[in-house]
Parts: C-alpha cells; structure tokens; sequence
C-alpha cells in the first residue's frame, strides 16, 4: 500500500502542478465582490418588497379561507412538482396530520422543475384536494455554516403552526426547541439525493411551537447552525416573540447574587425578549432587552462586576476568559422556556479589558462570544 | 479599504488581510478546485474567496480564513459536481465542449493513471484521497474540510485507497 501511496502523491503533485491561473484573478475577484455587493443591497430591496406583498396577500388568503385549511400554503399551480421527471428522491411521508378529523399524509420530496437546483416541496393530500408549495434551496446552503439547505413555515389559518426543513449531510441530529422550553427530535427521512435529510413539524397554533432549530453532525455535540425562528418567520411567529416585555410572562429565573446578603437577581423571560432586575431596595432598576438569533441571545452588565446573558439552549457550558482561559461552568435551563440564564462575575467594569465570555457545546465547540468591553453600561 | 487590500470596515480581525490571503492562497484554491474535479476551478476559488470576504468578520484568525477557504471550495466543487449530473440527467447530449486551458493542459500531461482511476471513486473518497496525499492534512483538518468526524474521514482513506488498488489491479 506504501507504493500505492507513494505514486499518488506523486501523480497528486504532478496534476496540480500543471493548474494555471488567469494572472488577473485579483482584478476579477474585485470585479465579484463588486457585483457581490451590490446584489445584497438589491436583495434587501426586493425582500422589503416581497415582505410587504406577502402580508398583503396573505392576508387575502386567511380572509377567504377563514383559516380553515389547516395545512401549508397553497402552490402557485402550474407544473406538478411531484411529477416523476422532476423528482430527485422518492417522495418522503415527513409526517401524518388530522385534517378536518380524517388522518391525513404529509408528503416531501426535492424536485428539480427548472435544472437551476433541487426545491423542496411538499402537499398534503386532503380529502377532497390537494394542496402544497415549493421552497427554493438557501443561496449559502454550500456554506459551511449553514446545515439547514431548505426551511420553510406554514400556516393554517389560526389552527396550526409548521416547519418543513431539509438537512445536509453532515446533519445526524435535530433538536426542536418548543416554546414552552421542550425539546422533541425532528423525524429525519432520506430525501433520496445526495444524502439529505428531511422533516417536518406542524401543531396546533394553540399549544407549544417550535422556536428553534439545532443541527448537529454527530454523537459528540457539535453544533453546525441554530436557527431562531422568530428571527427567520418574524415576531408573529410566537404569541409573545415581541421585544417589548410586555404581555403575560412565560418563565421567571432568579438567584441570589453571589457572595451577596439576600440581594436577588431577577430574570423574566418573553419568547422574544428578557427583563433583568437587580432586586436592590430602592435602587432596583429593569433593563429590556430582545433576544437576538445568536447563541449569546441577549447580554447586559447589571453592576459593576455582573453580566447577566440569556443563552441558547444548544450551549452547555461557559467560560470567563480574562485570558488564559477560564474554568467551564455548566448552563441549565430555565423552566418553561428554552433559554438559559447565565450570571457571572468579571472584573470591575473599568478593567474589562480583553475579558470575554464564550458560549461551548458539548464538544468544546466555541459557539458565540462577548468581548465584555462591548457591553453598555446599564 | 487601502488601495481594495484589507478587510473591512473595521470589523476584521486584527492581522487578517484580504489581498493578502488572495494572493497567497487563490492558486492553492484553483489546484484544489481542479483536483476534486470541479469543470471550472477558477470560478469555485473564486467563489469561496467572495464567500470569505462577506464573512471575514467573524472569523478568528488567517488559519481559520484558510480553513473556511478549503472547506467552501470543497463544498463547491461538491455542489457543482452534484450539479452536473442532474444537468446530465435531464438535457440531451451536447457538443463536445472544448476544454478550459488549465484541463487541456492536465489532459496532455494524462500518463498518471492513478489520478486517472481515482476520478473513478466516489466523490468522497476522490476529496479523502486529495486531501490526505495531495495537501498533507491532519485527520482534523480533512474531518473539518469534509464536514465528517474523523472516524469517517478514516474510513473514507482506507477505502478509497482500497478501491483504488482494486482498479489498478483490473487494469492489468
């Protein structure tokens, strides 16, 4: 085998040694990131304006049907993308819903109508008809950081709530972090082309729904992407995903500060946002904070050497690092809710310095962080 | 920006230095585009180089920039091999096309029969064989560049080369 190894190497070099490349690269790549950056810019317009026809037509649709469907959105006609010439798997049955009381399947399947890429699209074969839709695959899917390569919402009416998600392959593991603070594991199916895997959740818009996704590749822990989906659908997607504090709370945290006399801090959590209170007699004062996508969702300095932060609940440990590194300390979640609340103690806030505190998974992966100089003062 | 050279605005990292990183690895990139057998290698490096600048901010260092680097021009190449086939699945036969210099080139140079049989294997294992023999990396560093744990990168060498002994065998 050493041979065997020997000559591949050699033929390995020899090959790449005969690759040229143009000697105005430099000038092409800033040629891209040019045409690169304009093309974001245009892409925030159109999404502003997609967003805005959205809502207007969505809110045609809820007035005719009177919310009554309790399945995805409808497709816009045209070719059926379950057609056997545009399918690139097997459809996938992701899940078995009641419709109007009568146990209904919830079909998948990547399908390819055009030869630009594979759509994942899906319909739901009610009784008297079918209906469904097609979600384009994500413009960085091939980016590392990104496992999730399709992920779409539905909604019935004011009955029901869903996702449709497809994985890449990497992705073993999905955590579906309800609301209300449960975890279920998505049902992952083979999409039947190039190892992707597909699910999908729909409850009742009445009980717990799902708030965030986490994708892991393996036993260890590591974390490809979270996804926060009142970040990704809108506030709306939650009852209480506002930023504003407001409204019935949905889970409350306190401790007594450390090394303290009885002096509480008081953590009151909303699906989108977080009130944190020293509970000091008569200097008590409450900072409001939404919660952000990130792992490290919401942070604030609380007095001179407190950082109170709300964290994800994909993360399992932190650390303090002022450097060297500091020791790990476990998070626990928060009842009722999938956050976790962290309070730690740091240099007095005049030295925060390079003092920063990192978010771990369970491999030890470094998933977000905070330089502690960054934090306003509260 | 100096002169379109570092990276950006402010939100870099201290020390990463996009034009440096351009021309310091963009070859590299292109040779490892082309061994994993992608049609256009220059358009993949040079995709996976406008990737990283979008994202320069929030990586830590010039090794991670490289390691980000490697990783989206094997996922490239991945997706435009992928590409290709369902291309290849749906269209009628075309015209020959006339091969890219940098492929003529490779093309006339063509007596490594062993490279030659490797294009043979599974994309995978292909990726394992020219990350392992051609680049030299660790097993972490193929296992982050292929998005698998390292038992599996091992498993992707052993039988890749177990394969390709096979073909070289029925080749004689």
């Amino acid at each position: 085998m050493n041979h065997l190894e020997d000559r591949l190497r050699t033929e390995l070099r020899q090959e790449a040694d005969a690759v040229r490349t143009s000697p105005d690269a430099w000038q092409e790549n800033r040629r891209r990131l040019a045409a690169s950056q304009r093309r974001r810019v245009a892409r925030v317009l159109t999404t502003a304006a997609a967003v805005i026809v959205v809502l207007l037509v969505g809110g045609l649709i809820v007035v005719a049907t009177n919310g009554a469907d309790g399945g995805p959105p409808a497709s816009g006609g045209g070719d059926d993308p379950f057609t056997e010439r545009f399918l690139l798997g097997p459809p996938v049955q992701v899940e078995t819903l009641e419709v109007d009381g009568v146990p209904t399947v919830h079909e998948a399947a990547l399908s390819d109508m055009t030869g630009k890429g594979p759509n994942l699209c899906d319909h739901v074969e009610a009784a008297s008809s079918g209906f469904g839709s097609c979600t384009i695959r994500e413009p960085d899917a091939d980016d590392p950081a990104v496992a999730f390569d399709w992920l779409s919402s539905s909604s019935g009416g004011s009955d029901t709530r869903g996702i449709l998600a497809g994985v890449d392959s990497r992705v073993m593991t999905v955590q579906i972090w309800m609301d209300n603070g449960d975890m279920t594991l998505a049902d992952l199916k083979p999409g039947g082309w190039e190892d992707t895997k597909l699910f999908a959740l729909t409850v009742p818009a009445d009980g717990p729904r799902p708030q965030r996704l986490v994708a892991y590749s393996d036993a260890s822990g590591k974390s490809l992407q979270s996804v926060d989906l009142v970040d990704r659908f809108g506030d709306g997607w939650l009852p209480r995903g506002g930023k504003t504090c407001t409204g019935a709370a949905t889970a409350t945290w306190r401790q007594p500060r450390r090394g303290g006399t009885g002096d509480d801090v008081s953590v009151v959590l909303w699906s989108g946002s977080v009130k944190v209170t020293l509970a000091e007699s008569d200097t008590a004062g409450s900072t409001c904070l939404g919660l952000g996508p990130s792992p490290l969702a919401a942070s604030t300095p609380l007095d001179a050497h407190l950082v109170v932060a709300v964290i994800a609940p994909e993360a399992e440990f932190y650390e303090v690092r002022q450097p060297p590194p500091g020791l790990q300390t476990a998070l626990y979640p928060v009842s009722g809710t999938p956050w976790q609340v962290l309070v730690a103690s740091v240099p007095q806030q005049s030295t925060f310095g390079d003092t920063e505190i990192v978010v771990l998974d369970s491999s030890d992966g470094v998933l977000d962080r905070l330089f502690l100089d960054q934090l306003a003062s509260p | 920006m100096d002169g379109g050279g570092a990276v950006d605005d402010g939100t870099v990292d201290v020390g990463l230095r996009y034009e440096q990183l351009f021309h310091g690895h963009f070859a590299a990139m292109t040779r490892l585009a082309a061994m994993l057998g992608a049609d256009d290698p220059e358009d993949v490096a040079q995709e996976a180089f406008v990737r990283l600048h979008r994202r320069t901010g929030r990586l830590r260092d010039a090794n991670a920039a490289v390691g980000y680097l490697r990783t989206t021009v094997v996922n490239l190449t991945r997706s435009r091999v992928r590409h290709l086939a369902v291309v290849r699945r749906y269209r009628q036969p075309a015209p020959a096309d006339v091969a890219s210099a940098e492929i003529a080139v490779v093309r006339r140079e063509g007596d490594r029969e062993l490279v030659a049989a490797m294009r043979r294997l599974s994309p995978r294992h292909q990726e394992a064989l020219v990350l392992r023999f051609w680049l030299d990396l660790t097993e972490a560093e193929m296992a982050e560049s292929m998005g698998v744990s390292r038992g599996t990168v091992k498993a992707h060498v052993s039988r890749g080369l177990d394969a390709l002994a096979a073909l070289m065998e029925g080749t004689r």
